[in-house]
């Protein structure tokens, strides 16, 4: 009992770093609720009885891919974020954009809370063995090989791809240093 | 022990915030964000689910997905940074050039 609060807990924190990456304006503080979450849904793998996904998720979640995003951010240093076309989405396009997120949120929720309450575990397989390491490991190497250095490949791919994306073309070395159009007091 | 139901909730709603954050943010960043949202609300599903079955295949694919979700991180925010030095801004109402 005491685990379900604790995990309901969680479950309502990760919701609520995820409203905070939904509606808050600056991109920086959607970053901070996104952390938020990483951790709280952490919490949740360790009350499955997941210690070693929990530690995976801290790391290559909030570790690298939220410091690249607030990397990003900084680098950007982004100024009025949405100045311009700022009525690009009219009132009834949010309103339909809600709509459409509930619906799928709330079949989804129905689904979790009706139809697959009742699926049992099929196996006798202890779970503290289950998520130990050792057991992922044989499984990530014995079954799931092929797909393991297919992901290698693919995280060579987006290495070369983002060097490539990057890589400013000859005579545009001074673009980024410009000035903001909208920056008040620069050289006009 | 806990109910199968909490975790498919839980990752149910987050997914559909995710997907309401894609739908009306027009900061790219933000977008990126909310993308990772719902690759973590499908992965506490997996777990969830996992977990339930006792089974190992989940917390594996949840592994393939990190992989998965670390290359479109390089890649997606390289994409931003090309954005922003196109047009000095990574506000995706700008970028309509393939608007008919």
């Amino acid at each position: 009992m005491a685990y379900q609060a604790l995990y309901i807990l969680f479950a309502l924190g990760a919701l609520f770093g995820g409203v905070n990456v939904v509606a808050r304006r600056n991109p920086v503080n959607s970053a901070i609720g996104l952390l938020f979450t990483f951790i709280c849904i952490a919490a949740l793998y360790i009350l499955h009885g997941s210690p070693f996904l929990a530690m995976i998720q801290i790391i290559v979640y909030a570790g690298a891919i939220l410091i690249l995003v607030v990397f990003t951010v900084m680098l950007l240093a982004l100024r009025d974020p949405g100045k311009g076309l700022a009525k690009f989405f009219t009132v009834p396009q949010k309103l339909f954009a809600l709509f459409g997120a509930a619906l799928l949120g709330g079949e989804m929720f129905y689904l979790a809370w009706h139809a697959l309450a009742g699926v049992a575990a099929p196996g006798d397989a202890d779970l503290a063995t289950l998520s130990q390491p050792a057991t992922l490991a044989q499984a990530l190497f014995g079954k799931f090989l092929l797909p393991f250095e297919v992901a290698s490949v693919l995280l060579l791919a987006a290495i070369v791809g983002a060097v490539a994306l990057t890589r400013r073309p000859k005579g545009t070395a001074a673009m980024i240093d410009a000035p903001h159009p909208d920056e008040q007091g620069g050289p006009r | 022990m806990i109910p199968v139901s909490l975790p498919l909730a839980t990752g149910a709603v987050l997914f559909a915030l995710g997907v309401f954050g894609v739908l009306v943010r027009r900061n790219a960043i933000v977008i990126f964000m909310c993308i990772e949202l719902m690759l973590n609300a499908v992965n506490l599903t997996l777990v969830g689910l996992s977990s339930q079955l006792k089974s190992v295949d989940g917390p594996i694919f949840v592994m393939f997905v990190m992989a998965v979700a670390a290359a479109e991180a390089a890649v997606g925010l390289a994409i931003i940074i090309a954005l922003y030095r196109r047009k000095q801004t990574v506000d995706v109402s700008h970028f309509n050039i393939l608007k008919g």
